[in-house]
């Protein structure tokens, strides 16, 4: 398990001093896929990069099983680092190393020699702390596992410049996994990809999240990323996070603004709002009429929603557009509709919808 | 043939014991300054790098001073250098004239130059990518010597090869004032007794020297580069 308390991080510039965290707590649990968003300058990777030290936070601690980490030494750092693999949006591959060469890259230290180092190391209590030592017959076999596993077994001779954005990432993911961590920080590692390429990674990661057990933490500044793969999801705004919840929680019951719009951005019941503005004949309404947004999840389904209303309080209900999506494997769907009829019917069926549990959001009357 | 020779070049011919004396002495001082100054200003070249802001061993009171000494040595001119470090030659190899004494200016002249170049040549290497290498848990020694060093073997061989032939073009001067080398050679008797011909004969044998050079360092590196 993750944990930050009261995690600050300032940054300091002549005069100026710029909040980058505010005093962020959080909870990562261990197995899970846990999603940050935030737009530009939020502090997402900040955040990130305080989870592996990169940034020394100004104020707060970081826990990772247990262990305490803004007050270890750099030897014991390191020796944590190497059980968190980290993956960039710009890849970061060595261009002088081959595909294997720089999966087994992280894998290649330096002997020790001396008895003491050993000796040090099975005292430690947690195994965070055991810095592995690979022989070269183990680094093949694990370079060969890791190069499988990503898909990527025909191209280990080939050079980073030879691949594709896709491939690249590829290769990352694996070199982050050769020293078997038990965490991968992600940032923003699918922004740089086209959208079928960022699914076959992310279908990738959930792989690896599911075969290997690893924890992942990941930010992005998509919605699709979060809704595609995480359980949990936090989001960020002004370096602090203003809401978090399971996906399904943060789909269907958005609380804050950030939060709406992001998931606005993302469906594409968002272009309701345009022909709103635009004063499109599509959402023309007759007066009486409303226009409401209708929002549920798993036992109730829409269809008979509508057609029970319909029924119910004798409406004419117009669908004007509606989507479905699967969330951690159910059902969330969203419809825009006109209804019709008599007044205190379309009141009376509101409260009716609102009392099944489905969110109604009235857009227009 | 070697009648036609001694037609066409009257002078030469009967200087070629010490022509090739003077062709070894720039030799051994390209060989020996050069090797040194590779070495030293790799040395410094990477301390500049890695000590800098926001580098993996900040460490601004070293990359200042460094800094300093460098741009020093870089502004004085090389014939000036050369005077000003008699006492300093004479201490460290005895004596301040001939292909030994020489030795001493050349590598103070030509360490600045090559370390800056290593400097401007590590620069390239991402941060990005020695951010991965710290988020691998790897130690700064082996960030330089596995990510700076090794990613940028073809920029190496590159200033390595230009400051090679800038190298030759001191050792022509510092022949001159030291003694020793085709430059001393070259003044001697192509400037100072109007032997045209000598002159050709130096230019041509610089000449090969540096296509070998440019050879030796594009091989290397168009096999590094991938
Ligand atoms: N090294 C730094 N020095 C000064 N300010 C910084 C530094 N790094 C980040 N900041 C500031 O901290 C804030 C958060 O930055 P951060 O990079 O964490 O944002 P982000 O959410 O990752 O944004 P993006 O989506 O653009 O990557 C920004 O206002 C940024 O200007
Ligand atoms: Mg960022």
């Amino acid at each position: 398990m993750i944990v930050l308390k009261e995690v600050r991080k300032e940054y300091t510039s002549k005069k100026k001093t710029i909040e980058a965290l505010k005093d962020v707590s959080l909870e990562i649990q261990e197995g899970k896929i846990f999603g940050i968003i935030g737009s530009s300058g939020a502090g997402k990777s900040t955040l990130l990069r305080c989870i592996n030290m990169l940034e020394k936070p100004t104020k707060g601690q970081i826990y990772i099983e247990g262990e305490e980490l803004s007050g270890l030494k750099m030897k014991k750092l390191r020796l944590i680092r190497q059980k968190m693999g980290m993956i960039f949006q710009h890849f970061h591959l060595m261009n002088a190393r081959t595909v294997e060469q720089n999966i087994a890259f992280p894998m290649k230290r330096k002997r020790k020699f001396s008895l003491f180092n050993k000796q040090k190391n099975q005292q430690e209590t947690s195994d965070m702390y055991i810095e592995k030592r690979y022989t070269k017959k183990e680094i093949q076999a694990k370079t060969d596992s890791l190069l499988e596993l990503v898909g990527l077994s025909d191209k280990k001779g080939m050079y980073p410049s030879q691949l594709s954005g896709g491939q690249k990432q590829r290769v990352a993911i694996a070199r982050a996994l050769a020293n078997d961590p038990k965490v991968l920080l992600c940032d923003e590692a699918t922004s740089a990809l086209d959208p079928q390429t960022t699914i076959s990674i992310l279908k990738l990661l959930k792989e690896v999240n599911q075969k290997l057990g690893i924890t992942i933490i990941l930010i992005t500044h998509e919605m699709e990323v979060i809704k595609e793969i995480c359980d949990r999801v936090a989001i960020m705004e002004g370096g602090e996070i203003v809401e978090q919840g399971s996906v399904l929680e943060i789909f269907t019951h958005p609380c804050k603004q950030v939060t709406k719009d992001f998931l606005c951005a993302t469906s594409n019941i968002s272009k309701i709002y345009e022909l709103l503005e635009q004063n499109s004949p599509i959402v023309h309404l007759e007066p009486g009429d409303r226009l409401v947004k209708l929002q549920y999840s798993t036992m109730n389904t829409g269809t008979s929603i509508i057609s029970n209303i319909s029924k119910l309080f004798s409406l004419e209900v117009n669908i004007i557009c509606g989507t479905i999506e699967i969330l951690q494997n159910q059902p969330v769907g969203s419809l825009v509709v006109i209804f019709k009829g008599n007044k205190e019917k379309i009141e009376e069926a509101i409260k009716a919808l609102k009392e099944s549990q489905v969110e109604v959001e009235v857009m227009k009357q | 043939m070697m009648e036609w020779l001694s037609d066409v070049m009257p002078n030469i011919m009967d200087k070629l014991p010490s022509l090739q004396i003077s062709f070894i002495e720039t030799l051994y001082m390209l060989a020996i300054a050069g090797s040194l100054s590779v070495l030293i200003g790799l040395i410094f070249g990477v301390i500049l790098t890695v000590t800098k802001k926001n580098h993996i061993l900040q460490n601004i009171v070293l990359y200042t001073i460094l800094d300093k000494i460098l741009n020093l040595f870089r502004s004085i001119p090389f014939i000036i250098l050369v005077s000003l470090l008699i006492y300093v030659s004479q201490a460290i190899v005895g004596t301040f004239i001939g292909p030994k004494g020489a030795l001493v200016p050349l590598v103070f002249a030509t360490v600045p130059f090559y370390a800056r170049q290593i400097e401007s040549v590590l620069a390239e290497v991402s941060d990005g990518l020695i951010e991965a290498s710290l988020a691998m848990g790897i130690t700064p020694i082996q960030i330089i010597i596995r990510v700076y060093l090794k990613e940028s073997i073809p920029g190496i061989i590159r200033s390595t090869m230009t400051t090679f032939i800038s190298l030759i073009g001191l050792i022509a001067m510092v022949g001159v004032v030291a003694g020793g080398g085709l430059g001393d050679f070259a003044i001697r008797y192509g400037f100072q007794r109007s032997q045209v011909d000598v002159i050709y004969v130096v230019v041509i044998i610089i000449l090969c020297l540096v296509t070998i050079i440019q050879w030796i360092g594009n091989y290397f590196i168009k096999k590094y580069t991938h």
